[in-house]
């Protein structure tokens, strides 16, 4: 059974600036989203950001109502049955907001528990359950002001699973995280999934998409541009290879002579101080690379390598080639 | 009904945690009410017919009626300002009755400028301030908090619904003051300041509480003062019930929950 099931979901900002001549401009934030997503399945919204990822959360925990579309999570419609919805349901949105700062991590989930109307009986039990399970027991008489990011973090995850909800939303939990504290995140994500949970996962990561879902959907501009499990999207990219090239001072006239082969399928750039290092998608792998040196002829070239194309490289030819 | 009960209880106790370990909240609750007393004492004191009472009553209920307007019309919009809007109203319990909580912990704060002001009337000034008909004062007292407290639940969706609300409101401090003659009676008035003084439940809750210590308001005349306090209190609830509504309502279309 699908848990969670998006049809044709659109969503449009309208912003006004200036006071005196007001201006008002539409922003299209989810553009004919639709999706399925089955009962304990983890499932990975992976997009730039501006993608349209948040608005989706959104949406589908009832704090959005979309402009147009329908959205079912658990049979429940998320805008008419908004209410019944919102107990079955727990999310996390990125950030280090939200949360009590002048209460104790404990203080705040008694205060969570309490609006979940979990059992009085059973809230220090679940509590100190929780507490547990993100390893926060030890700090969780602290003022949250005095914790680190990634304990906020892991605290938000705590206040929404008190309520024990079939269906997690979790946008971008790592987003702002040392590295360790990210792993420490994505252990826990794991364990969640084993508890067969269905959790909607939004990320910019490619690798953490691909190291926790089962199935990810490429979210760009407010569109989903690819749908597949991790091995179905890196088929995408499977006949290409990658030349990187390692030059100094390119400009924009040589992207665009790159991308004027017929043989190339995408190039991106990284800048480092002073030198860049071109990336260029083309199936031909080394034998392009003649070709490619041939149109840079004025520009320094460095180290030139081919590698075959793995999924960041899919994910990047998907949402365009900015870096 | 009991969930919303320890919904209300619990945000009340919240707020009251996150309010003491506020000092500008504590500043607004305890050194404003002191100035007010000692501003008014000076300025009515050697007027005709001054009764230290009538103005103690009066510049403690000025200062709660900053306190409520300030903590009121600034609750939900810190409440989105930490982030915690989108938590609260993607929960099950009502927006409503847990800002009904946090506006008992604001008028607990805002009690104690009642109490400061009487500590100057009755400290510093040596005034006699006992109250002449104590059981009618205290259920004056109980209805006046209760009619401040539907003020603070007006002014919450109000300001956060029309941002230039929650400016203008600031300024209102002083007019309001006026309207329900905290600190002179409304009689000093133009007649046409007199409709807008009736609207509003803080100039009942004034009367009734002043008419109470002074001990000139017959047993039928404060009981009507009492009714149409809670009248106009209740019409307040209603439209702030209504408000609430609109807010979420358009909050929800236009993504302004979250922080923007
Ligand atoms: N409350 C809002 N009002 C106006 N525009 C918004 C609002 N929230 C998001 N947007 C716009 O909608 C687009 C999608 O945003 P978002 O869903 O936050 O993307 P993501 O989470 O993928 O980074 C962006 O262009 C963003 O500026
Ligand atoms: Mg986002």
């Amino acid at each position: 059974m699908n848990a969670i099931e998006l049809e044709n979901i659109r969503h449009v900002f309208r912003v006004t600036t200036g006071t005196i001549r007001r201006r008002s401009k539409e922003i299209v934030a989810v553009d004919g989203v639709s999706l399925q997503i089955e009962e304990g399945e983890l499932f990975g919204l992976l997009g730039p950001n501006g993608a349209g990822k948040t608005t989706i959360v959104k949406i589908l925990t009832t704090l959005l109502i979309p402009t147009a579309g329908r959205v079912t999570v658990l049979g429940f419609d998320a805008v008419k049955d908004a209410a019944a919805l919102r107990f079955q349901v727990g999310f996390v949105l990125g950030g280090d907001r939200g949360l009590y700062y002048r209460l104790s991590g404990r203080d705040n989930l008694r205060y969570f528990a309490e609006l979940y109307g979990i059992d009085t009986k059973k809230v220090r039990s679940r509590i100190e359950e929780m507490l547990e399970l993100v390893g926060l027991r030890d700090r969780a008489d602290e003022r949250v002001a005095g914790y680190s990011r990634g304990m906020k973090q892991r605290l938000h995850i705590a206040r929404t699973l008190l309520h024990d909800p079939k269906v997690l939303f979790l946008d971008e939990p790592t987003m702002g995280l040392d590295p360790v504290g990210a792993r420490d995140l994505r252990e826990i994500i794991k364990r969640l999934q084993s508890e067969q949970k269905t959790i909607l996962l939004t990320t910019h990561y490619m690798f953490e998409a691909d190291a926790l879902c089962q199935r990810i959907a490429i979210l760009n501009e407010g569109r989903i541009v690819a749908q597949g499990t991790p091995e179905e999207l890196k088929e995408l990219v499977s006949d290409q290879s990658v030349v990187e090239l390692e030059v100094f001072g390119a400009e924009t006239e040589h992207l665009d002579r790159l991308r004027g082969l017929d043989y190339v399928d995408s190039v991106s750039i990284e800048s480092h101080d002073l030198r860049q290092v071109l990336r260029v998608q083309t199936k031909l792998g080394e034998r392009a690379v003649p070709g490619l040196l041939a149109s840079l002829e004025n520009l320094d070239v460095g180290k030139v390598s081919v590698r075959e194309a793995t999924l960041e490289d899919a994910y990047v030819h998907l949402v365009g080639e900015s870096e | 009904m009991i969930y919303y009960a320890r919904i209300f209880i619990l945000s009340a106790k919240v707020q009251m945690l996150e309010v003491t370990a506020s000092i500008f909240m504590l500043f607004i609750a305890l050194l404003q009410p002191f100035f007010i007393a000692i501003l008014a004492i000076y300025m009515l004191r050697d007027q005709a017919g001054f009764e230290p009472v009538y103005v103690i009553v009066g510049a403690g209920l000025s200062g709660l009626f900053s306190t409520i307007l300030f903590t009121g019309s600034n609750s939900v919009t810190r409440e989105r300002a930490q982030g915690n809007l989108e938590l609260l109203e993607a929960s099950p319990a009502p927006l409503m009755v847990i800002m009904g909580g946090k506006m008992v912990a604001n008028l607990a704060l805002a009690l104690t400028s009642m109490v400061v002001t009487y500590v100057v009337g009755a400290g510093m000034f040596q005034y006699p301030v006992a109250v002449e008909q104590p059981a009618f004062f205290a259920v004056s007292m109980i209805l006046a908090l209760f009619s401040l407290w539907t003020m603070g639940m007006l002014f919450a969706p109000l300001s956060i619904l029309w941002q230039p609300v929650e400016q203008v409101l600031g300024g209102l401090e002083y007019p309001v003051f006026i309207f329900c003659g905290f600190l002179f009676p409304i009689a000093l008035l133009p007649g046409w300041f007199l409709p807008i003084s009736y609207a509003l439940p803080p100039y009942w809750a004034a009367r009734s509480l002043q008419g109470s210590s002074l001990g000139t308001l017959e047993s039928d005349e404060i009981v009507l003062t009492w009714l149409i306090l809670l009248a106009t209190s209740g019409v307040s609830l209603v439209a702030a019930g209504m408000l609430f509504r609109i807010f979420l309502r358009l909050g929800r279309r236009k993504g302004t929950l979250g922080f923007i």
